[in-house]
């Protein structure tokens, strides 16, 4: 949650244009992209270090 | 050898560059007219998709080559089955992506999450074909699961036309095409270079991603060779 606050702030926001809902939607869609992204490339480089580590 | 080694080097650098890059982009253009910020999604939503499709597409052909291969030539069956895992893992990823993504934009600009239209349906099926399509090669074995597993591969990609001419063939919710839609239905200009900085730069991921998964999947398919031969050997 801290993360989301802190990452929210480089995101635009313009209060003329913009409603709480729109910034906070815009905000975790970014963050859920990247922490998808990087948890199934954790899981990826997990199964290459396995069958690397892998005895016959 | 020595060029491939570079290449393992400087392509993840060159992925996080253009990553970094179309953040960039997407953060700093000029706010859509009518939607303000929350259009901004859709500098990530895009660029999903046309990743999910290029994961489907190798997952398809890696397939169809497995099919024609898989008596006569073991060793590129092998290869090309790999990378059809690893191609349709990274699709399934980029899909659900797409539907998060389009739904935290839905709710602002629509006021819904989701709708049972077309399009949003032959989506949801398609990701749990798929989803069906990795649970078959996690629970089976053998030459016999890979065969089935393509041949599933196959019907798997005929939903794939049919959720991108949804939008055309029935009424949906869902906006019409913004690439090759017809006239009109292309990004403004100013736009543009948000959505295609961000499809080159997934595109740039999705091929390291799925090299990363093809290489962990070809140590485990000689790992499991070496053990069946040692097994023979030990038999005889």
């Amino acid at each position: 949650m801290t993360l989301i606050s802190a990452a929210a702030s480089i995101f635009p926001y313009d209060p003329k244009i913009d409603s709480v809902m729109d910034h906070q939607h815009l905000v975790i869609a970014y963050c859920l992209t990247w922490f998808v992204h990087l948890c199934y490339l954790g899981y990826v480089s997990r199964k290459w270090y396995a069958a690397k580590n892998q005895k016959p | 050898m020595h060029r491939f080694r570079l290449l393992l080097w400087i392509w993840p650098l060159f992925t996080l560059a253009l990553l970094a890059y179309g953040l960039h982009v997407a953060l700093t253009v000029p706010p859509d007219a009518d939607q303000g910020d929350v259009g901004r999604i859709l500098y990530y939503h895009v660029p999903t998709w046309v990743a999910t499709l290029f994961c489907f597409l190798t997952n398809l052909i890696c397939s169809i080559v497995y099919l024609v291969t898989r008596g006569s030539f073991p060793k590129i069956s092998l290869r090309v089955d790999a990378l059809a895992v690893a191609s349709a893992e990274m699709g399934v990823v980029f899909c659900f992506l797409g539907m998060a993504t389009g739904s935290l934009w839905g709710r602002p600009v629509w006021g819904i999450w989701w709708t049972w239209d077309a399009r949003l349906t032959a989506t949801l099926v398609l990701w749990l074909i798929y989803v069906s399509y990795l649970v078959l090669r996690n629970f089976a074995v053998g030459n016999g699961m890979r065969t089935l597993a393509a041949v599933v591969a196959i019907f798997a990609y005929c939903d794939v036309p049919i959720v991108y001419m949804a939008t055309r063939w029935w009424r949906t919710q869902h906006p019409a095409p913004v690439f090759f839609g017809g006239p009109g239905s292309s990004v403004a200009p100013n736009l543009l270079p948000a959505v295609q900085w961000n499809i080159f730069a997934w595109l740039a991921w999705g091929m390291l991603v799925v090299g990363i998964r093809y290489a962990a999947e070809r140590r485990r398919q000689t790992a499991e060779q070496n053990f069946a031969a040692q097994a023979l050997e030990a038999i005889a």
